[in-house]
């Protein structure tokens, strides 16, 4: 054997050894431990700043635009769950001259398998901060059997449940925060089509809450509702996030009925 | 030095002026006076031989998100399409009164409204459906309510999912209140397909025709 020859096995044999031995390294995890680890959290949260582009949205005075106040919370709101080592996907970063359609924002977020999906968006009518769950009926489990195909536009109805859950936790949140917030249902696309727990939020004017300003275009409106989000997001993680299996034990505990 | 003719060409002018101005202002006196005199009994819309008679209006609150059901006396015409259109007209006319619950500019609103009876598809043609399909689908009876919407209401709409919804939600359930034969409504604005209302409340669906006053309707799914 040539000395090229020995040369290329030494350094094939190196690099296995190091891709072998690399994981445990990185992680400082002994493999041959028998604690059962934990799986890892999933951490994908995709927003969806509703409107954009050609399609402003809601007028909502002193020339605010809609997508321009649901860009800003996006923006907010992407920072305070990145503090939280969320990896956060937005639908749209910026307002393009081409509005992304409702379709087009579905995909984004089915293709990222988010823990959760959040649209935002703002209005003058009404007041207070609505949280919307589709409309959809929940679908039944599914069959043992077969492959059973389901609309593009109501693929939600397996997540309503969790999507109900979610919308719990963020009016919980926000009434942390003082602010007012209501659980509705309503029939807005791109909701119906995305297959993660999934929840519209719609900033309305809030009149009486000193820590806000009365619209949502105003800045103080905006953090207090961030930080409730981002709150409840952090909370939805925990509870989502399987535990790890108890280890087994040699013997079981005693009662006190035992003693 | 203003030449002589151009002084008397301003004087009759001025003159002239001041004529015109008291015969106007006598014409327009004139015509009240005699609009005073003869008052026009001319009806402005065609009298309706059609007795009052109660009906339900499923009315939106914005503050509260509800719909509630709420009974007014009112002559509608009997044929079923024209009744629907002034039903609903009358509904969206609630909206624009002062002080109302779920504010709505005034103005034409409701184009027409169609029945359509159910199944849309013969049975035969339809291919045999998978179990999440069916789960949904509406029964072989009964009638799919078309309402046509006009585009200036459309475009007026104040734009937002709540107020959407619920101006959505208070057309169904008026005419679940009021036509029990029919199971699904859809919606067009001027005839043609539309993607929301104002932005935000989906209608390319089609909606089960349900009770509205305690919650929100399930889209349809129609082949």
């Amino acid at each position: 054997m040539s000395v090229a020859s020995r040369f290329v096995v030494c350094l094939l044999a190196g690099a296995g050894l190091l891709v072998a031995l690399r994981p445990a390294e990185l992680h400082g995890q002994d493999q041959t431990a028998t604690q059962p680890h934990a799986p890892a959290p999933r951490n994908v949260i995709v927003l969806d700043p509703g409107h954009g582009g050609t399609d402003p949205g809601a007028d909502l005075g002193n020339k605010v635009a809609e997508k321009d106040v649901t860009l800003a919370l996006a923006t907010k709101l992407r920072a305070a769950l990145a503090a939280q080592d969320f990896n956060v996907i937005l639908t749209r970063e910026a307002d393009a001259t081409v509005a992304v359609t409702a379709d087009q924002r579905a995909q984004i977020a089915n293709r990222s398998r988010a823990l959760a999906c959040v649209s935002l968006h703002a209005t003058r009518s009404g007041s207070g901060i609505h949280i919307y769950t589709s409309a959809l009926e929940p679908a039944s489990d599914p069959p043992d059997t077969g492959f059973v195909p389901m609309r593009w536009d109501t693929v939600q109805q397996r997540f309503v449940a969790q999507s109900a859950q979610l919308a719990a936790d963020l009016k919980s949140a926000f009434a942390a925060a003082s602010l007012p917030a209501d659980v509705r249902t309503a029939t807005v696309p791109p909701l119906d089509s995305l297959m993660c727990p999934a929840v519209a939020v719609e900033f309305a004017p809030i009149e009486n809450v000193a820590s806000a300003g009365k619209g949502a275009e105003a800045a103080s409106y905006q953090d207090a509702a961030v930080k409730a989000i981002a709150a409840a997001l952090g909370k939805w993680r925990a509870d989502t996030t399987p535990q790890p299996a108890a280890p087994p034990t040699s013997a079981a505990p005693a009662t006190k009925d035992a003693q | 030095m203003i030449p002589r003719y151009q002084r008397v060409l301003f004087w009759t002018f001025s003159l002239a002026i001041v004529l015109m101005t008291a015969f106007l202002l006598h014409g327009c006196r004139q015509a009240r006076e005699k609009l005073n005199r003869h008052p026009n009994q001319t009806p402005l819309a065609a009298p309706t031989a059609a007795p009052g008679e109660t009906v339900r209006l499923a009315l939106a609150d914005d503050a509260t998100g509800r719909i509630t059901l709420s009974e007014r006396e009112v002559a509608l015409p009997q044929e079923p399409t024209a009744r629907a259109q002034a039903l609903l007209t009358r509904l969206i006319a609630e909206y624009s009164y002062k002080n109302s619950a779920h504010p709505l500019e005034s103005g034409p609103s409701i184009d027409d409204v169609f029945f359509v009876d159910l199944p849309l598809h013969p049975p035969a043609a339809v291919a045999a459906p998978r179990a999440a399909f069916t789960a949904s689908a509406p029964s072989n009876s009964g009638q799919l309510a078309v309402v046509n919407l006009r585009g200036t209401f459309a475009d007026h709409h104040p734009s937002g999912i709540g107020v959407e919804t619920l101006t959505i939600n208070s057309i169904i359930g008026t005419i679940y209140a009021n036509f029990p034969r029919v199971q699904a409504v859809r919606f067009a604005v001027d005839g043609q397909t539309r993607d929301t209302l104002a932005g935000h409340a989906d209608l390319t669906r089609t909606y089960r025709a349900t009770d509205t006053e305690s919650r929100s309707p399930s889209p349809e799914t129609l082949p």
